[in-house]
Formats: structure tokens, sequence, C-alpha cells
């Protein structure tokens, strides 16, 4: 049976939509203030105007509570997915108004980039960037790390209902504490206290490499955002190349390796339970994979003899497998030079970026989560095959708790893997349509829909509009990891689909 | 003369092109895009310093080297890095500079980095302070905001207002109703 959309479903969604677009234009009050404190007046400018259209927006969508329905699993779901696609375009504004762009929809894919914590960019003249347009490039990171929905939820939660709903919508179903005001708190909590202590670091190690104290302080700052939230985008078109040093090379490895855990389990270890990481799934389906990777890379260096030292084989290969792996996408080589990497080392790239982090995590692509649970699966029916035919066969898995594998478990993580998989299939088909080899197409589809951000040199502002349009949904689906997709594609269908079925909205 | 003369302009012509006698100069992008051919050659590299001097031990320094795309580190004297008068940030044009020295695609030195161990910098074009000014329809449209915003505001104030009023009042008419049936 399919539910019935009447218009105060619509008003439902609109209304919770405006409330993240206003709080959301309201974190623009950061980069108008560092656009302030560096006398970018015309950057302030931009930045009020973002702020204005974002709270009008908030207001004109404000509806009665009373007259609206109570929230479902379906509102939650639709309110996820088109929100992201709002704030991409008001968030758009002042990136637009800088003139560093050369078309609205080039800001548009920067901003889904950003939020989808992927990394590709389509900026031009990125040396003379702005302090406060720099500033919210890595602010739109951080944010879309920790998903807009939930900082939402821990501004609005008396007013936002179905709050649960809507985080699940936004890809994270972790629960740390019963009442969702105070996971959404945790989360943050754990992530400002992160940024305190990584941009510490950051700033002390860009002082004993020789950078000045205001640059040391601000890029510290911006590359943990960018790290920690997995997203990647740096102040400089060089990305972390820029400052030629190893120490803020292994030091960011480390901060996107932690970004790349789940929050959950951030938590646990938070909370004193250390064991946890000896224990976690997820910990230790990363561990065997990036080992693999790593591995594959350096046979694949060792036969082509590319690399000659340890110390260039960690900072140009491990660094950008992790970098991959994490779905980060800082770089250590610059993009013509990853379309020239060993075929092997190249593969390993590939599929450690499909790969992804944690679930509930800043990081995209399957999730290593997933990828346990479908061979825990593998070797659960492998089990079942061996025992005798009345035996019953339990199969478990540890993360943060002991739980037993389900059928529908391994069904729904097997789902939607094989969804990355089309996106992944059908990027590369579309790259290779606008004349781009197999390899770079499939390399870049890749990282757009597991929000890795590593280019082979396909991304940039010349890339034809179809590329660019279908890199924002895939960025866009594979960030909200495809529910929140299904639903409103549902919901579209019942709204303009089958005339005779069509349900009556308005 | 002439005899002895022709031969050897020819094998100068022949020679030059290889880049192994006189450097060429190239451009960031155009040495990132050709690292494989043109490695442990001489070349020249020109562009816009950007960023700032990024002092090392030895007297050596980092400088990065932009065309309008793309960036390349040089590794270079901290003595000829320091000929540079403006680098390129937001508010400032770098100056454009011609750098000597060999470009290197996996630089062993420097931990496999593709970069150019620089040997001698010259400023072609001095930097300049860039303008933003502040254009009158960003003014207008920020003013629009702000007032729409606040209009807004208002509105939503009294609504609230109005709202709570009409709350207050019928609870203390409820108050009444249940004063009468008692």
């Amino acid at each position: 049976m399919i539910r019935k959309i009447d218009i105060n479903d619509f008003y439902l969604v609109i209304h919770n939509i405006g409330q993240i677009i206003t709080v959301l234009g309201l974190t623009m009050f950061i980069p108008l203030t560092v656009a302030l404190v560096y006398a970018e007046y015309s950057v302030a400018l931009d930045f009020l105007i973002g702020i204005c259209c974002c709270v009008i927006f908030g207001f004109i969508t404000k509806r009665k509570n009373k007259d609206l329905p109570a929230p479902t699993m379906f509102h939650g779901m639709l309110i996820a997915g088109v929100s992201w696609l709002f704030a991409c375009v008001f968030s758009a504004i002042p990136y637009y108004l800088s003139g560093h762009y050369l078309s609205f929809l080039d800001a548009v894919f920067d901003l889904m980039s950003g939020f989808t914590t992927t990394g590709l960019v389509l900026i031009q003249d990125m040396e003379h960037l702005s302090n406060g347009l720099n500033m919210w490039r890595h602010l739109v990171t951080y944010l879309g790390g920790q998903g807009i929905v939930v900082l939402a939820l821990s501004i609005l939660i008396k007013s936002t209902g179905g709050a649960y709903k809507t985080m699940v919508g936004e890809g994270k179903d972790e629960v740390l504490e019963p009442s969702i005001r105070k996971t959404t708190q945790n989360i943050w909590i754990i992530s400002v206290v992160s940024l305190v202590l990584g941009t510490t670091i950051l700033f002390v190690i860009g002082r004993i490499e020789g950078l000045s104290f205001g640059r040391s302080f601000l890029h510290g700052m911006w590359m943990f955002m960018s790290a920690w939230s997995t997203g990647g985008f740096a102040p400089h078109s060089q990305n972390i190349l820029f400052y030629h040093s190893y120490m803020y090379e292994y030091a960011n490895a480390l901060i996107m390796i932690i970004g790349s855990f789940n929050f959950a389990l951030h938590y646990a270890v938070w909370k004193g339970n250390q064991k946890e990481l000896f224990k976690n799934i997820e910990l230790k389906s990363f561990i065997f994979t990036s080992s693999s990777f790593v591995l594959l890379m350096t046979i694949g260096f060792a036969l082509t003899k590319t690399y000659s030292t340890i110390h260039e084989l960690f900072r140009r290969g491990v660094f950008n497998i992790i970098s991959a792996h994490t779905t980060t996408g800082q770089m250590t080589i610059y993009p013509t030079q990853f379309a020239n990497w060993p075929q092997l080392a190249f593969s390993a790239a590939c599929i450690a970026m499909m790969i992804g982090g944690s679930a509930a995590s800043t990081a995209g692509g399957f999730k290593n989560i997933r990828v346990g649970i479908v061979l825990k699966g593998i070797g659960h029916e492998i089990k079942k095959l061996l025992a005798p035919e009345k035996a019953i066969v339990t199969t478990k898995y540890h993360h943060i708790r002991e739980h037993l594998l389900e059928q529908n478990l391994v069904y729904q993580a097997a789902l939607i893997i094989l969804a990355y998989i089309v996106i992944y299939g059908l990027g590369t088909i579309l790259g290779m349509m606008c004349g781009f080899p197999l390899g770079t197409a499939a390399f870049e589809s890749i990282s757009a829909g597991s929000n890795t951000g590593l280019t082979a040199g396909i991304t940039g502002a010349s890339m034809p509009i179809v590329l660019k349009v279908s890199y924002i949904v895939f960025m866009w689906a594979g960030r909200l990891e495809f529910m929140a997709i299904y639903v409103l594609i549902g919901t579209m269908w019942l709204m303009f689909g089958k005339p005779k079925k069509r349900r009556k909205l308005m | 003369m002439k005899k002895f003369l022709i031969p050897v302009l020819l094998f100068f012509v022949m020679i030059v092109p290889s880049g192994r006698l006189i450097a060429i100069t190239y451009t960031p992008t155009e040495l990132i895009n050709n690292a494989l051919k043109l490695d442990g050659q001489e070349i020249e590299l020109q562009g816009e310093a950007v960023g700032e001097i990024i002092e090392r031990d030895n007297g050596k320094c980092w400088i990065n080297i932009f065309d309008g795309s793309s960036a390349i580190g040089v590794f270079i004297d901290i003595a000829e890095a320091k000929k540079i008068g403006i680098f390129g940030t937001h508010k400032y044009q770098g100056d454009i500079v011609a750098i000597k020295g060999k470009l290197y695609a996996n630089d062993e030195a420097t931990g496999g980095e593709l970069d150019v161990q620089g040997k001698h910098l010259k400023v072609l074009t001095p930097g300049h302070p860039i303008l933003h000014p502040v254009p009158l329809w960003k003014i207008i449209f920020a003013a629009a905001g702000v007032v729409s915003t606040a209009l807004a505001f208002t509105f939503w104030l009294n609504y609230e207002h109005r709202k709570k009023k009409a709350k207050e009042l019928s609870f203390e008419l409820e108050s009444i109703i249940n004063e009468d049936i008692e």
C-alpha cells in the first residue's frame, strides 16, 4: 500500500527545510566576521546578501506547528534529501558573487562538493581567494561532515519534529545517547574539541616549517577542517603540496584516518571504552583493507621503480592511498601524476575510494561496516553449507556491542553497495561518452560517487555540463546513502507520475 | 669560413630544441603536464610568486609559482627568493618571476615531489595591490536584504506576540467559563 501525499506533507517538509536553511544562513556570520577582520568589504557584503536570502526563505516557509502532521520516516528522508539541495543553492550565493566562478552551476558544484565532503573544485584563480571565502569553503566542509541536519537539530531541537528520522535520512543512524538532542550535541562536542586540538597541532607544525603566524593559524584550522571532515579542500591550488612539509602531511593523514571513523566509536573512546578500538568490526575492516591497498600499491611502484626510498613511498604513495580510503581527497601529487601511476597502484586507489570510511562518519563510499557485514555474510553461508543439516548456525559481529548477523542486514548492506556500483558505472560510461579514457573516467566517477575528491584531471571548469550535473547528483546520492533519494524519487513519481494513480497534492 | 659556420649553426639548431643546452621557458602547467619528458632538464619557469617564503634549513626555502590555473614548488636559496618584493594573495598581484633551475618529476631530495630546484631568480614584473572596490549594486542588494529581513522579523515577532495574546485570552475565557459552570 502506498501512502497518500497531501498539502500538509508538503508544508511540513518545506517548513523544516526553511529552518535548516535559516541555521545555515546564520553560520555565514563566521566568514562574514573573518572578511571584516581582514578588511574584505566586498566579500563581507556577499555574505550579508547570502544571510538575508537564507533568513527570508526561512520566514517565507514558516508554518504553524499545529497545522503540520506528525513527522514520519518518510518526511525525515524527504527533509534530509531536499534540504541538501536547497542548502547548496543558498550557500552558493556568496561563492558566485565572489567572481571566482564561471557560472552559478560551477558554484553549486563546489558547494555540493563541500557539503558532501568530496573536495572536487571548479573554482578559478584559487591563489587570490579572500580569507572570508576560504573560511566559508572550509566551514561548509566541516558542517557537511557532521551533517547540516545534525547542525540544525542541535539548535532547533524544540521546533523540529521527527529529529531521528531526519538524521537517518542524512546517513547518521547511530544514536549515541537515548535523546537525539544529546546525540547531536555529543557529535558537536567531539568535533569542536578535536578542532581546537587539531588546529593547535597544525599551527605548531606550520610555525616549525616556516609559515608566518597568521597563515599557520588560519591554514592550520582550514586544513584540520578539511582532513577531519574527510573533505579534501585546501586554501591553495596545490592542495597540501603547497606546504612542502612531511610533518604537515603525516599529521593530516592521522587526522583524516581518525575523522573517517564512526561517531559511535569516537564516543565510545571519549567515554573511556578504549577496548572498543580492538574489537570494532569497522576498524578491523579498515586496517585489513588499507594494509591490502598499501601492499598492492607498493608492489605496483616496486615493479615500475617509480619511487626509490621508503620516505618517497610514504609521502607520495601511502598518503594518497589513505586519502582515497578515507575519502578525503587531499593530494601530495598533481592530478596528471595520478593518471601516470602504475596500473596496480591506480587500481588500489580506485578500490580504496569505492570502499571508503566508516558508516555514520564524515566519510563516503560503501563504508567498512557494510563490507565487513557482507564478508561475514559470505562466511556465514559457507559455515551453513559445511555444518550438519539440522545445526543452527549463528554469526556475530562486534560494533560497539555484540550483534547477531541477520540475513536482512546482509541484504540491506549488499543493496547499498550495489547502488554505489551502479553510480560508479554510470559515471564511467558518461565520462567515456564525453571522450575521456576508461581508467580516468572510472577514477573520476568513483571519486565523485564515493565523496573522495581525488582527481585524475577531468574535473575542472571546462568539463562538459553533463558531467558537472551528473557529478553533483552522484555526490549528493553517495553522501545520503541513497535512501533519501529513493524516497524523493518515489514522491516525485506519486506527484507527477502515472496520471491515474497520481495523488492529490494541492 | 662559411663552410665551417653553417654546420656549427645547424648543430646548435638541432640541439637547442631538446632543451639540453639552453633552458626553454615554461609555465607551471606545462611543467606539470610534461614532467616525465622534462625530468632532470634545465628549464626556465615563469609565473607569479604566491603565498610566502617558506624558510627551511641551510639557507634554503620554498616558494610557489602560479600561472593562473596550476602552481609548482621551487626549492631555492633564501637570498634568491628575497628578490621577490610582493607575493600574490587576495589583496596583491605577486611579482612575475623567471626562475632558472632543474625540473624533477620525483625529486629524491624532497621526498619524491614534482618540483624545481631553482638556481637563479629574476623579477620580470613587480607586483602591485589589487583593488576590490565595492560595487554599488552589491550595496543596494545588501541594504534591500537587511531591510526585508528586518521587516520579516518584525512581522514574525508581531505574529508570535498575537499568538501568545490569543493563547492567554483563550485561557482566561476558559477559566471564566469554568468558574461560571461551577
